[in-house]
């Protein structure tokens, strides 16, 4: 390797590269080089619109060394969960070379890429030039630079990749990518292992958090558990029962990976947010099991079934671990024929009791039959829930 | 040629498809867009919302200037206008937004001379196992 690097800085010296700037030959050396890899941030503020810039630290993320004459790696890491990064490398004093970050990993726990939506190149961001010595080169990934958002959706994403083993026990990550750019005008939707978000002047969600958990949310129900949603346009309404289910968990996901209850989307007209836990959406007592329900809906009992502070307005103490494990054992458990065909609501409650047998029972029929008028049978296999 | 375009026309036939089939992020049940007309010292501009269900109230939101409407049916049209002053050679990007039942979508429409954004430098690197990164700096 080291062989190669001398070979490299050689061919450049000579002439090599493209761009004219041709380096004087140094003296041979070792070098190390470290920093810190931040990026530019908008933090949601939980009424639609986001806030000021703020920096954050870019957790595993690939870092290399370019030489800037011929365009050649000289050497890769990637950062740790502090957005520090450690080079080292023989080379040749002295020599033009830069940091270039991208948003892409390896790593068996986070593979995970952000990509530009339209050629699926992955996003970088170059630091300045330097002549190669021994020291510290921090890099800062601007808003101006319009890469920043691409690093904000790999940090939301890393949160996921970390949360399956723990919320999952034996599940491990599968690849996932991200499409965006700045511009993009394409939808923001999940389709096939991939995150396709909006760049566009009037709605960009690169730094919509609970967008992209959303978003996630979706990969996670194809990935760990199960979803027969249609797909298609949602905005609250009653809707077909399996996609109202995969709306409502995915949003009820966004708001426990962001262990708060508000949902957030910024756009060029303010935005929109709502709470899960103070908003109370109902069902229609009479309308039966296959009856069309809302999202909203879903998410607030996901909701109040995992938070259980002391002053709680539900009676179920659970969590957000319990929450979603029930998900995971959806993927393999066999649905009751009642309701819609496919995974719903109903299927969801089946397995929470399979899952953690009867006990929740009166909280479950106060938050079900009162608090949302859902006509729940409660006739999942873990027996009859007293009244 | 004949092959091209089918095959362009294709893929965004399956592209848009995808996008509809797929699941979606959370929107407003409202559908806004933004239109404009030169007049004499400026743009018309109107905004267009169409609820896609009955809602109790929808407020509407353009250039700075809003208008609130009751009950509104599904399908029903609200709209509304103002002008914007754009200087000659001068032009201003209007937002447009409409609310319904706490959501909000919005449009923006630009008036006047089209910003022309020069398009940003970027190199594409290949990393060692192949991987490609395109570097904005």
């Amino acid at each position: 390797m080291r062989g190669y690097v001398f070979a490299v800085l050689a061919l450049a010296a000579c002439g090599g590269g493209d761009d004219g700037d041709d380096e004087p030959p140094g003296e041979p050396g070792h070098f190390a080089i470290t920093g810190t890899v931040r990026y530019e941030d908008r933090a949601q503020t939980g009424t639609g619109p986001l806030g000021n810039i703020t920096e954050k630290p870019s957790r595993g993320v690939a870092v290399s060394l370019i030489l800037d004459s011929s365009k050649v790696v000289l050497a890769e890491t990637i950062t740790d969960d502090d957005g520090m990064y450690s080079l080292e490398l023989d080379a040749l004093t002295g020599a033009k070379v830069h940091v270039l970050v991208a948003t892409t990993s390896v790593e068996p726990a986070r593979p995970l890429s952000v990509r530009h939506a339209l050629d699926e190149i992955i996003h970088g961001f170059g630091a300045p030039t330097f002549g190669l010595a021994s020291g510290t080169q921090d890099v800062l990934v601007t808003e101006e630079s319009g890469v920043a958002e691409a690093f904000n959706i790999f940090d939301v994403l890393v949160d996921v990749m970390d949360a399956i083993p723990v919320v999952f026990p034996g599940r491990t990550a599968s690849q996932l990518d991200a499409f965006w750019h700045e511009g993009n005008t394409n939808g923001t939707f999940y389709f096939n292992n991939g995150l396709f978000l909006l760049g566009e002047a009037s709605d960009n969600d690169g730094y919509d958090d609970t967008v992209i958990l959303h978003e996630s949310g979706h990969w996670i129900e194809e990935a760990i558990g199960r979803s027969d949603s249609p797909g298609g346009d949602h905005n609250g309404n009653p809707v077909n029962p399996t996609l109202a289910w995969s709306e409502g968990f995915s949003t009820y996901f966004s708001l426990a990976m962001t262990e708060q209850p508000i949902y957030s989307d910024s756009n060029s007209g303010g935005g929109f947010a709502f709470n899960a836990d103070t908003s109370n959406t109902k069902a229609n007592i009479n309308g039966g099991l296959a009856q069309n329900i809302s999202e909203d809906m879903v998410a607030q009992i996901l909701w109040d079934l995992a938070d259980a502070p002391a002053t709680d307005d539900d009676q179920v103490a659970g969590s957000h671990a319990m929450v979603l494990a029930v998900e995971g054992y959806l993927m393999f458990a066999s649905l009751r024929a009642v309701g819609k065909m496919g995974v719903d609501l109903v299927d969801y409650l089946d397995g929470w009791f399979v899952n953690y047998g009867l006990t929740s029972c009166p909280g479950l029929r106060d938050l079900i039959d009162i608090k949302h008028t859902f006509p729940y049978d409660y006739g999942s296999t873990a027996g009859a829930c007293p009244l | 040629m004949r092959f091209v375009v089918l095959t362009l026309l294709l893929g965004l036939f399956v592209g848009r498809a995808t996008a509809d089939r797929s699941p979606r992020k959370p929107s407003a049940p409202v559908e806004v867009r933004v239109e404009s007309k030169a007049v004499a010292g400026g743009y018309e501009v109107r905004l267009v919302a169409i609820p896609t269900r009955d809602v109790p109230a929808i407020e509407l939101t353009l250039a700075g200037k809003q208008l609130a409407f009751g009950p509104t049916t599904a399908g029903q049209r609200r709209e509304l206008v103002t002008t914007v002053s754009v200087r000659a050679g001068e032009g201003l990007d209007v937002v447009g937004s409409a609310r319904a039942d706490g959501r909000n979508r919005a449009e923006l429409v630009r008036v006047g001379k089209v910003q022309q954004r020069a398009a940003k430098p970027s190199t594409v690197y290949t990393l060692r196992d192949g991987r490609q990164i395109r570097e904005a700096r």
